[in-house]
């Protein structure tokens, strides 16, 4: 049973911690939590590298 | 609006990050167990008793124990006990215990054969851990200290920084440990001039 909690608390942690990044870089949270669920540590990693997005201005 | 519900998100996004990290920590340290066959020593069950030549040997029940056959049979884990000639050994990955004719023993190794491995990556897993928790504690002194830095581009240099450290000394400490449990396995050979297993 450990074997898949194990590694299935480890993917949640990093898509929630690539999401809260990407949304504070303003990027599309949905998809960084799917791909910091999918590709782990690679996917903050890469995002950590992306500029932060300017927001858009609301007239 | 649209802010208020960015922040909401932040604080969901953040409880889940925070939750999903206690649990690892949880189910790594071994506080938490899914699985809760841990081995325990049967009420009543006896030791094993070796003897050669008046020296005496005890292996107690709930050890770890390898025993292998003249034929080449061999059998690993607990050692639950004792009991009408057969030696009953609960092996690591079953949760029954199986068994193993005293007159079938040859040879006979109490404690831990191939420690090193495992222990040197217990060591590394103790360390990343410790890298992890060393490096949130310095992440959050650095930014409550210095508001110059970006609090989620500081945290990860923060850990690396600190596991640079702590991974190599706990792979070196479970080396260490390894290698002590392993150069205390001890191994009896049976036979009629060697160790004989009396009870």
């Amino acid at each position: 049973m450990s074997f898949i909690i194990i590694p299935l608390l480890y993917a949640f942690f990093f898509a929630f911690l690539t999401a809260y990044i990407a949304s504070k870089k303003n990027y599309n949270i949905r998809s960084w939590f799917w791909l910091g669920f999918l590709l782990g540590f690679i996917a903050t990693g890469i995002l950590l590298f992306q500029p932060t997005k300017t927001e858009p201005k609301i007239s | 609006m649209i802010g208020e519900s960015k922040i909401s998100n932040q604080k969901t996004l953040l409880i889940g990050l925070l939750v999903t990290a206690a649990a690892i920590v949880l189910f790594e340290t071994g506080t938490l167990r899914l699985d809760q066959n841990t081995f325990q020593a049967q009420a009543g069950a006896a030791d094993i008793v070796l003897e050669k030549s008046g020296e005496r040997a005890v292996i107690r029940a709930g050890s770890l124990i390898f025993v292998e056959s003249g034929a080449g049979n061999s059998l690993a884990g607990n050692l639950v006990g004792i009991e009408n000639g057969v030696i009953f050994i609960k092996e690591y990955k079953s949760d029954e215990a199986l068994p193993f004719a005293i007159s079938d023993v040859g040879r006979l190794v109490h404690g831990e054969q191939k420690a090193l491995g495992k222990y040197f990556f217990k060591g590394l897993k103790y360390g990343a851990i410790g890298g992890v928790a060393g490096g949130t504690a310095l992440w959050l002194l650095v930014i409550t200290e210095d508001n110059s830095f970006d609090p989620v581009e500081a945290y990860p240099f923060c850990v690396g920084f600190v596991s640079v450290f702590t991974v190599p000394a706990g792979a070196l400490g479970g080396l260490i440990k390894g290698a002590i449990k392993q150069g205390k396995a001890v191994e009896y050979v049976i036979g009629p001039n060697d160790w004989q297993i009396v009870q």
